[in-house]
């Protein structure tokens, strides 16, 4: 695939529900016990990354990559009951030695279309 | 703001056995079933030893360092991590922490996570922002 001509590209917007079943979910594939995520007010700072399997991703699609970086950006914190409208943009792609190095962008808005969260990553692929 | 959170001042760290169990969880929940996680011949073949774990599973746990704070008075503004080596499946992962900047309602929470093959497989910052 070639990648670069995803360059630019954001993915079509999906609303995602937080409930509780996916918090319950996600703290168990952390190793965090039931009583500690039931104490928790708002959902932990890296779970936006699970949202990823709810969206289409065309530049990703059947790839392999590396994870380098991530960074998250919250003007709100999340919480239970909170419905988000995301999206996926792919800012740029490299090529740096023999890697492809991608800069993507997951964020989320609110039902006010106020932005809640950024996820930043940065990725390599071994380049073809 | 509590006098607790001076610079310098060290979080409870945490440690976790990352079993392939917890693997297969979190490549459930979050969709990323990359072989490398889950086939050490695959990860072979991508210049590791053996099987990894995803790096954000490793920044997930590395989180929960500061949890004991978030029922307190804070919520996280920003979290951002570097991952510099891998992590095996099956290694115990140790997370430390400790604050690396008081200033204008938030603190700055540096955090290190080491494996028993690596002594920092990845570092990160954590930004709490008091509630007002």
């Amino acid at each position: 695939m070639n990648i670069k001509q995803w360059e630019g590209a954001v993915t079509l917007p999906v609303s995602i529900k937080i409930t509780k079943e996916l918090l319950m979910a996600y703290a168990a594939a952390t190793g965090t016990d039931h009583t500690a995520t039931e104490e928790l007010k708002h959902v932990p700072p890296a779970l936006p990354m699970i949202f990823y399997q709810y969206m289409s991703v065309p530049w990703l699609d059947g790839q392999s990559f590396i994870h380098k970086e991530q960074t998250f950006v919250y003007e709100y914190p999340i919480s239970i009951g909170d419905l988000l409208q995301c999206t996926i943009s792919l800012n740029s792609v490299e090529k740096r030695r023999q890697f492809l190095v991608l800069h993507q962008e997951l964020i989320g808005k609110n039902e006010q279309n106020q932005m809640v969260f950024s996820a930043k990553s940065i990725l390599l692929k071994e380049a073809e | 703001m509590s006098s607790a959170y001076q610079f310098g001042s060290l979080l409870e760290p945490i440690s976790l056995e990352v079993t392939e169990e917890i693997i297969k969880r979190y490549g459930d929940v979050s969709g990323d079933h990359n072989p490398i996680h889950f086939d050490d011949n695959e990860a072979k073949k991508r210049g590791f030893s053996a099987k990894i774990i995803h790096g954000m599973l490793s920044m997930a746990i590395a989180s929960k360092i500061v949890e004991p704070l978030l029922n307190d008075s804070f919520w996280i503004k920003q979290y951002n991590m570097k991952f510099i080596k891998p992590v095996f499946a099956g290694e115990r992962i140790l997370v430390s922490g400790s604050v690396s900047l008081v200033q204008d309602g938030q603190v700055l929470i540096h955090v290190q996570v080491s494996s028993p093959t690596y002594p920092q497989v990845a570092k990160g910052e954590l930004c709490l922002q008091v509630y007002k």
